[in-house]
């Protein structure tokens, strides 16, 4: 019924809005005829004496006065309606989304103090199904459930899931997830990859076949219903490998890479490729490759990393970089470091200069700052007294009287900032 | 008599066919403006953007705000400005040579010190007197600068010098931006629709006047007391729902509002900065970065926009005020389109030289030209008995009543996406609006234009700003 719904309302809307269109073209002629014969039904032109002698230019004139008139009124009467049923339906959300999270809290608050017996709990449940009868109310149901699951950890996320379970939604996200409507499909997708809907110990028996599903939306034209597509497969472990990122057709954005990053963050144990993403031909695709070795700190990987410094491609570059950062514990690497910093451009060189902030090294840390004060331009020279100030207050101090006016300056500022 | 009315069928058709050209743009932007604004909904409609705040990959952000003789409203502006939410953000404020008490002000409320910081003088800016930052930790973002006069261009190539991000949003000192504001803003950046480079972004403004601001930001939406700015909410709802979208979406937009706009730090200097001659430096900026993309770079770019509301601001609210923006942003207009010209139907440089700036050049630069001169073409034909009553009424009709479902159709478009302006009384004043506006504030608005033209080529004084009186935030106000 609900998919039904959805679909007479979105091509209804189309057949709409043609209709519509097509009526205005049909009254250009209509108005120019003293009569319409349809099937038998004749329509008299009631101004057919007046536009009949109408030289075209005027009536078409007159035929527009017409059309904008009627679609000035039409536009006061949907602004109308629409305001009224805005204010109606943002009243009637904040009132369930109240209602729901007190209720949802409770029930995750009750089961996980394991206070309430199994009946109260269902009871709670079918409260919360009798409430949920509408689409909107379930939609606003999922959605706060979602916002739970996502931030929370541990009993009460299970908690959340075991909700979702009981309540039986599986239809409503499946019909969500065919609908015509693109945005809810991506609903559906963030719901379906946030449960692992299909995937998960809960949910294994339900909703089967979302992820053949989900994988066919990932050939569509609509690059944002793409990206979710391959963000929910990701997350439904159906291609963490991230072999995809292989296919040449793929842009990876830097808010693909960052979705990327935030799922595989504290996922160590995957199956991703690494040396294929680091090698792959596109250089986003390597850059990720790169940050994801070096955030699962894949030291093994390092003479690979190595290799992309210096490429054409800054972020690329720039990753490579801060890889190195974290994975270089010798001297033969600083050394090599030393000799292609050199070589950056500014902006390059301040990036790295700046992600030093982060590098386990003290030692290494200190001499690279040491070797920027003395080398390098006044700004990244300002950037490696930000950092030294933190490592080593003593050695800023020394700056004090350097006879380079770069570095008094660059010390003078770091002192008046950060420790005035 | 053959000869007048060779000439009379020659000027008929003429602004005929110019004015059934204009419509049918305008429709077209309008309809294809309002299929795109319906995809960004869509397309938005899930995201959290506060997930954006845990991004690791995000580039830092200089909100660089000049000020001149603000004193009235900078403390207030500067708090709003530090209450963005984003995690790489710092905060410049150029105090552009005010010679009333805003500098000794914000030193005194944010207790700001001399720091001997070093400046990174890319671009050529008036001599830079101090820099301050402040002691109190709470303020660690705020950078303010305090330099010699040299005009809102010339404040913000300073703002750029001092800059450390990789991003820049200039926006006017006295504009409420939206605490998520510079969240959407970057989006486009990191997200690189169709693999192209973003060079810049513009979004939304909206008019603050009579609206309830509370801790620098609007707390409730009012439609404006004054007569005024009631009509610029209108305007603003058309230029910016209706127009500005289609533009970004055929990658054709030159015109990023200089109260709110973010742009790639190292293409603005690489292509030479604000330029501080032009009283309309923010539609010449893009023009010129759009330019250094083509000449240059020569690599797929797009400018971006954001239909949300971000930003708001004060509009001029009296009469001279009003006048003097307007003058301003023509004289900028004609500054940019002569300084530009090469880009004239010139296929080299795409949709930008094909449609976009001959659209500014025949729909903006020469509209209201066009227009009076029709006016003046009716009056001589109106002396010389040669008007016929009834075609005229027939005429006027057909422009009045587009005019009026062109305001009526933005304002349902307001209320269908963001809905701002909510109270029945605001909807009875807008339509009130939409329906005398075409014999108050447009002609008005034409004759700003025509002083604008003349003053640029007529007049010595084609770069001054022209004095803008300034009044707190305060809804009870005008």
């Amino acid at each position: 019924m609900i998919a039904l719904k959805l679909k007479i309302r979105y091509w209804g809307a189309r057949l709409l809005f043609f209709g519509f269109f097509a009526l205005l073209i049909a009254i250009i002629f209509f108005f120019k005829i003293s009569e319409l014969n349809i099937i038998g039904l004749k329509i008299t032109n009631p101004l057919y004496a007046y536009t009949a002698d109408l030289e075209w230019w005027l009536y078409l004139l007159m035929y527009f006065i017409f059309v904008f008139f009627i679609n000035s009124l039409i536009f006061i009467v949907f602004t109308i309606f629409i305001r009224n049923y805005k204010i109606r339906s943002k009243k009637r959300r904040k009132k369930y989304e109240r209602i729901f999270t007190d209720k949802i809290m409770e029930l995750i608050y009750n089961n996980s103090e394991k206070s309430s017996s199994i009946i109260t709990i269902e009871d709670k449940i079918s409260e919360l199904n009798a409430l949920a009868q509408k689409s909107y109310t379930k939609i606003i149901l999922l959605n706060i459930l979602r916002k739970i699951h996502a931030q929370a950890k541990d009993e009460v996320r299970m908690k959340a899931a075991e909700i979702l379970k009981k309540m039986k939604l599986d239809n409503f996200i499946d019909i969500y997830l065919h609908s015509p409507y693109f945005r809810d499909k991506i609903f559906a997708m963030k719901i379906i990859s946030e449960f692992e809907l299909g995937m998960s110990d809960i949910f294994e028996f339900e909703a089967g076949g979302h992820p053949e599903y989900i994988i066919k939306l990932t050939k569509k034209r609509n690059y944002v219903l793409r990206s979710e597509a391959f963000v929910s497969l990701i997350k439904l472990a159906i291609h963490d490998d991230l072999s995809f990122l292989l296919d040449r057709e793929l842009h990876v954005s830097i808010w693909d890479m960052n979705i990327v990053l935030k799922i595989f963050k504290d996922i160590k144990n995957n199956n991703i490729n690494y040396t294929q993403l680091i090698e792959s031909d596109s250089p986003r695709v390597a850059a990720l490759g790169v940050l994801l070795a070096n955030k699962h700190n894949k030291t093994d990987l390092k003479e690979i990393i190595f290799k992309k410094i210096g490429s054409k491609d800054g972020l690329l570059n720039f990753e490579a970089y801060a890889a190195f950062i974290s994975m270089a514990n010798n001297e033969t690497d600083y050394n090599f470091f030393i000799e292609k910093f050199s070589k950056e451009d500014f902006i390059i060189k301040k990036a790295i200069v700046k992600s030093f902030a982060n590098c386990p090294s003290i030692t290494l840390s200190k001499a690279f700052m040491i070797y920027v004060i003395e080398e390098e331009s006044l700004p990244l020279k300002v950037e490696a007294m930000k950092i030294l100030v933190q490592l080593d207050i003593n050695r800023v101090n020394e700056y004090k009287n350097s006879e380079n006016i770069d570095i008094l300056k660059a010390r003078n500022q770091i002192v008046d900032f950060n420790l005035n | 008599m053959i000869i007048l009315n060779n000439i009379n069928f020659f000027f008929n058709s003429f602004f005929l066919i110019y004015a059934c050209a204009l419509f049918g743009l305008y429709i077209f932007i309008a309809i294809y403006s309002s299929l795109e604004l319906r995809f960004y909904m869509n397309k938005n409609k899930n995201v959290d953007y506060k997930m954006m705040l845990s991004f690791e990959r995000l580039p830092s952000v200089s909100v660089i705000a000049p000020a001149y003789n603000e004193e009235k409203t900078i403390i207030e502006n500067i708090r709003c400005l530090l209450s963005i939410y984003y995690p790489k953000l710092e905060v410049i404020i150029v105090n552009d040579g005010s010679t009333d008490n805003s500098l000794p002000k914000i030193i005194e409320h944010y207790d700001l010190v001399k720091v001997d910081i070093a400046v990174n003088d890319r671009l050529a800016t008036a001599p830079i007197r101090n820099i301050y930052k402040s002691r109190n930790s709470a303020f660690a973002n705020l950078i303010v600068i305090d330099k010699e006069n040299g005009g809102k261009g010339d404040s913000l190539n300073a703002g750029i010098n001092v800059s450390n991000s990789r991003l820049f949003l200039a926006v006017d000192v006295d504009c409420i931006i939206e605490p998520y504001g510079v969240l959407r803003m970057v989006k486009p950046f990191i997200e690189e629709e169709g693999g192209k480079v973003v060079i810049a972004s513009g979004g939304v403004v909206r008019i603050a006047n009579s609206c309830e601001i509370k801790d620098g930001k609007v707390v409730k939406v009012n439609y404006p007391k004054s007569f005024w700015a009631k009509f610029q909410v209108l305007e603003y709802f058309r230029a910016f729902a209706l127009g500005r979208m289609a533009w970004s979406r055929v990658n054709g937009l030159l015109i990023i509002s200089g109260a709110f706009g973010m742009f790639d730090k190292e293409r603005v200097i690489k292509a030479g900065g604000y330029d501080v001659h032009n009283v309309g430096e923010d539609l010449e900026m893009v023009v010129r970065l759009r330019r250094y993309m083509h000449e240059v770079e020569k690599v797929k770019y797009k400018v971006s926009f954001i239909p949300d509301p971000l930003c708001w601001t004060e509009v001029p609210s009296s009469f001279n005020n009003l006048a003097r923006q307007r003058n301003r942003w023509t004289r900028g207009a004609i500054d940019t389109i002569f300084k530009h010209r090469k880009l004239f139907l010139n296929p080299k440089y795409g949709m930008m030289g094909l449609i976009s700036y001959t659209y500014w050049v025949f729909f903006e630069w020469l509209a209201p030209l066009i227009e009076f001169a029709g006016l003046v073409y009716f009056g001589c034909l109106l002396i010389i008995g040669q008007v016929d009553p009834y075609i005229f009424l027939v005429l006027t009709l057909f422009v009045y009543l587009f005019s009026v479902m062109f305001s009526l159709f933005a304002i349902f478009f307001e209320t269908y996406t963001f809905f701002k302006y909510k109270g029945l009384h605001y909807l009875r004043k807008v339509i009130w609006f939409a329906l005398i506006e075409m014999f108050t504030f447009h002609p008005i608005n034409m004759l700003f234009s025509l002083k604008g033209n003349f003053d640029f080529f007529f007049r010595k004084n084609k770069k001054g700003w022209g004095k803008m009186n300034r009044t707190a935030f305060d809804a009870n106000k005008e």
